[in-house]
């Protein structure tokens, strides 16, 4: 059933899974504003996207590791009356190497992408929403954080982290009506993985009991359903949609 | 025009009640010094409500609370925190 006048702010909103959650949150009729580092070309075939549905769509360009610049952020959303009453954090970004080559310049920004910015986005938008008593907010883990996986230690961390974040914010704004969730996508064919040989992929799908690549819009699906008026008592929890995976 | 001090001290008095819902209080039994989230305070606050809190000063008063850590120091009671939205306000 369609949610009339609810604001939904996807971060990453402009490539792969994080497009996917856009489009299926604006076909269920929510307000979407798309986040984005400053792809203006991804952010362009997102837009033809959302044309092409002939669904509205606000894009945002905003480094959400800064927090001057999330900050300014939502003083523009709060203007505009786009204040979020859903979020999701779809941001982010790996660099892999076995933990002998791994650069702590490259610790640092793969921490910040994935989990300082989550941080500094649910620490804002749980305002709006503490005000208004209402507001769903969906991170994004990995099975890296519930496994493990080789080459990903930065990856696995920030991702443990942000596991961490959602199940402590989720017990703090819990009274206030709103619920802290996170999914974790498996093996899912996007841009994050287009990097991957063949014989990577084939290696990670034998490892898949579903024997394939997800798509962006099966993590949407599942990511819709925790944005729903019909989720008010799931929180706290994290989704694995990975064929099966961890 | 700015508000006084005394009336911006009022106007968070009752926010305070209000916002958080406060029951057997009224705005002005509550102490200009009193520290709001303190064990020994009579409001009976937890940390946790200061996000309530926080949101609705933000957008009553049109102020922006910087995320640097200073917030704790502006909520510990009344008059910090009118002393803050003034400040933030010019």
């Amino acid at each position: 059933m369609p949610v009339p006048s609810r604001n939904a702010l996807v971060t990453g909103g402009t490539k792969g899974i994080g497009r996917a959650v856009a489009l299926r949150l604006a076909r269920e009729g929510w307000r979407v504003t798309c986040v984005y580092k400053g792809d203006e070309a991804g952010r362009d075939a997102c837009a033809q996207r959302f044309a092409e549905a002939s669904l509205p769509v606000s894009f945002e360009k905003v480094d959400v590791s800064v927090p001057a610049e999330v900050s300014a952020l939502f003083t523009r959303l709060a203007d505009g009356e786009r204040e979020p009453d859903c979020l999701v954090n779809a941001a982010g970004m790996s660099r892999d190497a076995p933990l002998a080559f791994l650069s702590v310049a490259d610790f640092d920004a793969v921490l910040s992408a994935n989990l300082r910015s989550t941080f500094l986005m649910c620490q804002q938008a749980v305002k709006p929403m503490a005000r208004r008593r209402f507001g769903r907010i969906v991170n994004f883990a990995s099975p890296a954080a519930l496994l493990g996986n080789e080459g990903q230690a930065a990856y696995a961390a920030a991702k443990a982290g942000v596991l961490g974040l959602t199940r402590t914010l989720a017990r703090e704004v819990a009274r206030m009506g709103i619920t802290v969730n996170a999914v974790s996508p498996g093996l899912v064919k996007t841009e994050m993985t287009a990097h991957l040989s063949p014989e990577q992929v084939e290696k990670l799908v034998r490892r898949t009991p579903l024997q394939r690549m997800g798509t962006p819009e099966e993590v949407a699906g599942m990511v819709r359903m925790l944005c729903a008026d019909d989720a008010s008592y799931i929180t706290g929890q994290c989704f694995s949609i990975d064929g099966g995976l961890s | 025009m700015q508000d006084s001090q005394p009336q911006l001290r009022q106007q968070l008095k009752e926010l305070i009640v209000t916002t958080l819902r406060i029951e057997g209080v009224k705005p002005e039994q509550i102490g200009d010094e009193e520290h709001l989230f303190s064990p020994e305070s009579t409001l009976g606050l937890d940390s946790l409500s200061a996000l309530e809190l926080l949101s609705a000063i933000e957008y009553t008063f049109k102020v922006r609370f910087e995320n640097d850590g200073s917030a704790r120091q502006h909520f510990e009671s009344v008059a910090t925190l009118a002393a803050f939205v003034a400040s933030a306000r010019r």
